[in-house]
C-alpha cells in the first residue's frame, strides 16, 4: 500500500483529495482500495456451487431453448414471408388481367379513353366500362393514420432534443433508435400501429425481402388504411405510379420523426445508446405492427443490412423478434391496452437478453 | 480444464457444449460475483438469490453470448440489473443530487484522520457501515470499480450511465467513505 502524499500546509485540502483520488481511479494501490481489501473475502456456499453446476449441467442436457426458439422463426418466417407475396401477386395478377380486358393494346391514353367512351370495344360490356378508370389525379394510395415514416434517429436528436414532455409513451423509443454512429446505414423507428424503420441510407422499401414484388412492400400498409378500394381498383397508369412511388419516396425520406423523443436522462440515453447499437447493429431495420388476426400479437420483420443477417420475420408470441423490435412490440402491446401481454413480454424479453437494461418507461412494468 | 483460456473463450465453449469449461469459468468469477451482490444488497439470502438468478440467467442466455465485452462485464451487467431490480423494489430511487458538504469535510489533516489511529478491525468495520450508507447508485459503482476492478468504461457500460456520471458517483462515494472512517 503506498501512502498517499500528505498534504503541506500550503496544498489545499482538495488538491490532496483529487490525488488521493485519481491514485484511487488509476490504480488499486490507494488507502481505501488496501482498506477494501482488507475485508471479509465472503463466497457462495457449497451447496449453491452445486446448484449452479447442476444447473449448467443440466441446460446442456436439454435441447437450447435459445436454439429452438431461433429455429422457429425460421420456420414460420418462411411460409408468412410469401404470404403477403402471394397475395400481392394475386391482386396484382387480378388487376392486371382487368386492366388488359378493359383497355384495348392499341388505345390511346386512359384519360382520353374515359372520355371519349361512347364506342365501346366490342365484346366489353356496360359494366365492364362503368368500372372506374384511374383518374389523372388518382388519389395516392390509402395511408394509415399514422403512416410510418423512416427515420433518421440521428437528425431527430439533433434536431429535437427537448421534447421529452410532449410524448413520453414513445420517450424512449427514440433511445433505442439512436443509431450506431459506426453503422452507415441509420437505425430508425417509428411509432404504433406500426413501426416501419427502414435505414435512412436505404430507399423505401429496401428492407423487404428481395423475393417481393416491388409493389408489395405498401401492401401491408394498405391493411390497416380504410378504403378498401386500394386493393381492387385498377392500377394508376404507369407514370401515375412512378409519379406515387417517388412522392412516396420524397415523403419517407422528408417526413419527420413525432415518436422520436430524447432520453429522460442521460443515463437513459447511455443505456440506450448501447441497447440502439446493439438493435441496429449491422444497419438493419425493423417493422412491428399488430397482427390483425389475433389482437395482442405482433408481427415484426427485420430487414437485412448490408453487414447484418438476413432479413427474417414473425409473429410474437412466440417468435422472439430482435431486441429493439421487442422493446417496441413492448411499447406497442401497452399502448394497445395489453397490459399483461406487455409484462409477460418483458418477462421474455429479459430472460433472454439478460443483460438488457429496462429502459424507463417500462420499469413500471416489472 | 481451461487454464489457458479466456474467460470469453471458456463462456464460448460452455455454449458449445463443454460442461468443463462452465466449471472453470464459475470458478474464477464466482467471488467477484457473490461479493459485488452481497455488498449490494447485504441480506445475505438476498445475495444467494440473485447470485442463483444472475447464473441461471446467464446459464439461459449462454448461445447468444457474444464476445463483444468481458464476461465478467456481461456477468456484472446481469447481476446489476438484479441488484437495481431488487434495490428498486427495496426503497425508492436514492437521491442523485448529493450534499456538497461532503466534499468540504475532506480538509480534514490526514495526520487527525481517524483511519490514521483507529484499530485495523474498527477501520474495516467503518468501511462496512460507510458502504451500506452509500446510495444504491454510488455503493454499485464503487464496488463495480473496488471487486472488480472495472475500468470507468467498463462500470458505465454496466450500469448504463455516462462516464461523467460514473465518474461523479465515484467521487461522492469516495468522499462519503472517507467521511464516515473519519467520525
Amino acid at each position: 500500500m503506498s501512502d498517499i502524499k500528505k498534504p503541506s500546509q500550503t496544498t489545499p485540502p482538495e488538491h490532496g483529495f483529487d490525488a488521493e483520488f485519481d491514485a484511487f481511479l488509476r490504480e488499486q494501490d490507494s488507502r481505501l482500495a488496501a482498506l477494501y481489501r482488507k475485508l471479509p473475502h465472503p463466497e457462495p456456499d457449497a451447496a449453491i456451487d452445486a446448484q449452479v453446476r447442476a444447473q449448467a449441467r443440466s441446460a446442456l442436457r436439454m435441447p437450447s431453448e435459445a436454439a429452438a426458439q431461433a429455429s422457429r422463426p425460421a420456420a414460420r418466417s418462411r411460409v408468412q414471408r410469401w404470404l403477403p407475396a402471394f397475395g400481392a401477386a394475386a391482386t396484382l395478377l387480378l388487376v392486371a388481367g382487368l386492366a388488359w380486358r378493359l383497355v384495348p393494346p392499341t388505345a390511346p391514353p386512359r384519360r382520353e379513353t374515359a372520355a371519349v367512351a361512347d364506342t365501346p370495344a366490342p365484346g366489353v360490356t356496360q359494366s365492364e366500362r362503368t368500372v372506374p378508370m384511374p383518374a389523372p389525379t388518382v388519389p395516392p394510395p390509402a395511408q394509415p393514420a399514422t403512416p410510418p415514416v423512416p427515420v433518421d434517429a440521428t437528425a431527430q436528436y439533433r434536431h429535437t432534443p427537448n421534447t421529452v414532455a410532449a410524448k413520453p409513451e414513445s420517450s424512449v423509443a427514440a433511445d433505442n433508435a439512436k443509431t450506431d454512429a459506426k453503422s452507415n446505414a441509420g437505425g430508425a423507428l417509428a411509432a404504433a400501429p406500426k413501426i416501419a424503420a427502414p435505414a435512412s441510407a436505404t430507399p423505401p422499401g429496401s428492407a423487404e425481402p428481395t423475393a417481393f414484388p416491388s409493389r408489395a412492400v405498401e401492401q401491408p400498409r394498405a391493411k390497416s388504411a380504410p378504403p378498401p378500394v386500394a386493393a381492387t381498383a385498377p392500377p394508376p397508369p404507369p407514370a401515375a405510379m412512378e409519379a406515387e412511388t417517388a412522392r412516396s419516396a420524397a415523403r419517407a425520406a422528408a417526413a419527420p420523426a413525432p415518436e422520436l423523443r430524447e432520453s429522460a436522462s442521460a443515463d437513459g440515453a447511455a443505456a440506450m445508446q448501447a441497447f440502439a447499437d446493439k438493435a441496429t447493429a449491422g444497419g438493419s431495420s425493423f417493422v412491428v405492427r399488430p397482427e390483425p388476426s389475433a389482437p395482442g400479437r405482433y408481427h415484426w420483420e427485420i430487414g437485412g443490412g448490408p453487414t447484418a443477417a438476413p432479413a427474417r420475420d414473425g409473429i410474437y408470441p412466440p417468435d422472439p423478434p430482435p431486441l429493439a423490435a421487442w422493446v417496441e412490440i413492448v411499447r406497442a402491446m401497452l399502448r394497445d391496452g395489453h397490459r399483461d401481454a406487455a409484462r409477460h413480454a418483458l418477462a421474455d424479453l429479459r430472460a433472454q437478453h439478460p443483460d438488457f437494461r429496462v429502459p424507463p418507461d417500462l420499469r413500471g412494468l416489472e | 480444464m481451461g487454464t489457458g483460456k479466456t474467460d470469453e473463450e471458456l463462456m464460448l465453449a460452455y455454449a458449445q457444449g463443454d460442461a468443463l469449461a462452465f466449471d472453470a469459468l464459475y470458478a474464477r468469477t464466482r467471488g467477484m460475483l457473490y461479493r459485488f451482490i452481497l455488498r449490494s444488497v447485504p441480506e445475505r439470502a438476498v445475495a444467494d438469490e440473485l447470485f442463483q438468478d444472475t447464473w441461471s440467467r446467464a446459464i439461459h442466455a449462454r448461445a447468444r453470448y457474444r464476445v463483444e465485452a468481458k464476461f465478467s462485464t456481461w456477468l456484472l451487467q446481469i447481476a446489476h440489473n438484479l441488484v437495481v431490480d431488487h434495490q428498486r423494489r427495496l426503497r425508492p430511487q436514492a437521491d442523485a443530487d448529493e450534499s456538497e458538504h461532503v466534499l468540504g469535510l475532506l480538509d480534514v489533516p490526514e495526520r487527525e484522520r481517524p483511519e490514521e489511529v483507529l484499530s485495523d478491525f474498527e477501520q474495516r468495520r467503518r468501511l462496512q457501515l460507510a458502504l451500506e450508507a452509500l446510495p444504491d447508485e454510488q455503493r454499485n459503482a464503487f464496488l463495480l470499480r473496488m471487486e472488480s476492478n472495472l475500468s470507468l468504461e467498463e462500470i458505465a457500460q454496466v450500469t448504463g450511465a455516462g462516464h461523467e456520471t460514473v465518474k461523479s458517483r465515484l467521487r461522492y462515494a469516495f468522499a462519503k467513505i472517507r467521511e464516515r472512517l473519519a467520525e
